[in-house]
């Protein structure tokens, strides 16, 4: 029953909160909740951990290890986001930017996104995965339109209608696969298990090769939306920057991992129809089509978020050629990635947060000597930075070199080294961009000094993980990650 | 034979709403398509005798042809703006441009094997063909609401679809979408309350000032 209790737990939280009458008791109800929800989910990781896959429900919950290291990201980033919001939100409340309607929506609405995105790597059936990553859209909108402004409801808008449409081809793909999956095993099986993940994720389950083809085609581009490959990312940029920026680290860190972790399920089962060779090329396709559009957008960016989000759409296509690259290298490097990538962009968009907040700007020329205004935010940010790029000892160098290290390990040369290329230059791009608002003399407008210890205390978390998983990863999570690529090779097994 | 004939009036009831003038207007087709794809699901019940498939009909009705445009309506009502749907073609132009997408889309989908998923699925290019119809909606109105309803366009082909594949995707899925299509309806409106409220216009001409 845990994966139930792991999902009700941020729903009945989001409830009280709106019920709740007064904002220190929805703090404290937020607090509580998310603190709950984040120990079930990594106690569930955990378990997963120990005794292998996790069902309950009879099979309509099912967490494996792919969905297990996805929901220990959540369990993390959400925490963290959860307790620099309130720093963030007691900001905003005071700089009148919202009112006390708007921080009951804030904190109702955070909880049921955490709710979503907790389903979407806990249920079996794929067609509830889709349902599921449409719900993390609608839900996230609300909270991109949070600000009622002219921008964030533009924002708001380009979200909803792309990625409702792009996740509309997607259900076509996916409807595509269970008729398929209908027409192979309608006799044999139960027709509601059909779309199931633990029969569909079978390497002997072998469906009709023109259709997965098809139904691929649909899924990759309707959830490489949601995932912001370019060149359909156009609202990634927009949403990123408009939303309050806990939201901000939830969407760059978790969400889009989310919609990953979808599109590498259907990619599974369409590989033992049609050869996973045969979809390789579209994964190291989007992706290296993403690193490079990514650069002059990251170079030209003059609004500190907006750079932030195009950076994810650079990471977002890292994952997507080490997926490309496959092998258990390949595979193992992409998880690795995921992770260390959303620790780090969730460390930068709370640090971009009280920037943002201390100057009362986004746009970065504005922003200077940040490392002597704010004494610990600065650095933090700067190692953010650093570890973003790819700087060793941090931890997204040690996985996007074992990301190009299979590449050449697997004779797709050519794709690392672009790659690598790609990184290099956004590298150049955002220190270029880092060292003028770290450096620099501050001017005199903001007295220096940290805004809150709710908004310093938080960074910690991911701060911890950007440094220490450079120099060294824990067994326990070296092994999920080993068992991860594993399903991403063979299958999923009971 | 009878989801065939259904999903023919779909594809017409689609290409109507790129010839008609008024918001009001496509939101009455909108329904009536809806109730369409009702009664379809209701006769494909009786002849199969699936109690879920009555309650999809059921919900398809109540939530599709009555509460979305109920829902849809009332937020032009609260808004007040010119109801006509302002494009940026013509309207002999985008029927034309429409219908050809359709033919285009027919030629394309026929050299599919669909004896491959068995003879039920031969909706395929209908659904398309609304997917179709329904992204030509979006590009090419202003009025933010009309984006709205060429995303229900597409879901109603989508239902569609679902429904001629072993009379729809499983239970708990189809409501999942159910519920899922109903948010973004409500998510949607407000969205274009407050864009109005804010821009005093539901024009998408507002939404420029996010680029790069």
């Amino acid at each position: 029953m845990l994966p139930l209790w792991t999902l009700l737990v941020p729903a009945a939280t989001g409830a009280l909160c709106y019920a709740a009458r007064n904002t220190r008791l929805i703090e404290r109800v937020h607090l509580a909740g998310s603190t709950v929800a984040s120990a079930l989910a990594l106690w569930l990781v955990w378990r997963v951990y120990e005794e292998g896959t996790v069902t309950a429900l009879g099979q309509f919950f099912l967490v494996d290890a792919l969905g297990a290291v996805v929901l220990a990201i959540i369990a993390l980033v959400g925490w963290t986001a959860s307790l620099f919001s309130v720093g963030y939100i007691r900001h905003e409340r005071a700089k009148g930017a919202l009112d006390a309607r708007q921080v009951k929506q804030y904190y109702f609405w955070y909880h049921m996104f955490v709710a979503t995105m907790l389903a979407v790597c806990m249920v079996n059936n794929l067609g509830l995965l889709w349902v599921a990553v449409e719900a993390t859209t609608i839900v996230s909108a609300f909270l991109v339109a949070l600000y009622r402004k002219g921008e964030a409801l533009e924002a708001a808008w380009k979200y909803l209608i792309l990625c409702g449409t792009g996740i509309a081809i997607a259900l076509l793909g996916v409807i595509l696969l269970y008729a398929s999956a209908i027409r192979t095993f309608g006799d044999a099986h139960n027709v509601h298990e059909l779309l199931n993940w633990s029969f569909l994720g079978n390497p002997d389950v072998r469906l009709q090769p023109q259709v997965v083809g098809l139904a691929f085609v649909f899924l990759l581009v309707g959830l490489g939306t949601k995932i912001g490959f370019a060149p359909m990312h156009f609202w990634l940029p927009d949403a990123h920057s408009q939303a309050p920026t806990p939201v901000s680290a939830l969407l760059s860190g978790v969400l889009l991992n989310r919609a990953m972790l979808a599109l590498i399920r259907f990619a599974v089962v369409a590989g033992h129809t049609v050869g996973l060779d045969e979809i390789r090329p579209y994964f190291i396709g989007a992706g290296l089509v993403s690193v490079l559009f990514a650069f002059p957008f990251v170079l030209v960016q003059q609004d500190l978020k907006r750079m932030l989000a195009f950076s994810t759409v650079e990471h977002m296509g890292i994952i997507a050629v080490a997926v490309g690259i496959g092998g258990a290298a390949g595979y193992a490097a992409a998880m690795l990635q995921m992770f260390n990538h959303a620790m780090a962009k969730s460390l930068l968009f709370m640090a971009a947060g009280n920037l943002t907040q201390k100057y009362g700007t986004k746009q970065m020329a504005r922003i200077t000597g940040a490392l002597r205004i704010l004494p610990f935010t600065g650095p933090a940010a700067l190692v953010g930075v650093l570890a973003i790029s790819g700087l060793p000892p941090f931890s997204l160098f040690t996985s996007e070199f074992s990301v190009a290290a299979a590449g050449f390990a697997e004779g797709r040369p050519w794709a690392a080294a672009v790659m690598l290329a790609g990184i290099a230059l956004i590298f150049g791009a955002m220190l270029f961009h880092a060292g003028r608002m770290m450096f620099g003399a501050p001017r005199e407008k903001p007295a220096a000094g940290e805004l809150s210890r709710w908004s310093t205390y938080p960074l910690l978390l991911p701060l911890a993980f950007v440094v220490v998983f450079g120099l060294y990863i824990p067994p326990a999570v070296s092994g999920l990650i080993r068992r991860a690529a594993d399903i991403m090779t063979g299958g999923w097994a009971s | 034979m009878m989801l065939t004939a259904t999903s023919v009036i779909l594809v017409i009831s689609a290409l109507l709403l790129v010839w008609v003038k008024s918001i009001m207007s496509s939101i009455r087709i909108l329904a009536l398509q809806s109730l369409f794809l009702g009664i379809a699901c209701f006769a494909l019940g009786a002849q199969t005798g699936e109690a879920e498939v009555y309650v999809m009909a059921v919900l398809t009705i109540l939530v599709k042809a009555i509460l979305i445009p109920a829902i849809l309506g009332s937020t032009m009502r609260r808004i007040n703006i010119r109801r006509e749907a302002e494009k940026y073609i013509g309207r002999g132009a985008s029927l034309l441009l429409a219908s050809g997408l359709v033919v285009f889309n027919y030629a394309v989908t026929e050299r599919l094997d669909l004896m491959l998923l068995g003879s039920e699925i031969r909706t395929l290019p209908h659904a398309v063909s609304m997917l179709l119809i329904g992204l030509f909606v979006m590009i090419t109105h202003k009025k933010a609401i009309m984006q709205g309803i060429g995303l229900i366009v597409i879901e109603n082909g989508l239902f569609l679809l679902a429904l001629s594949t072993a009379l729809g995707m499983p239970f708990i899925v189809e409501i999942g979408i159910f519920l899922d299509v109903l948010v973004s309806v409500i998510l949607i409106s407000i969205l274009s309350y407050r864009m109005d409220r804010t821009f005093r216009s539901l024009s998408t001409d507002w939404l420029r000032k996010l680029k790069g």
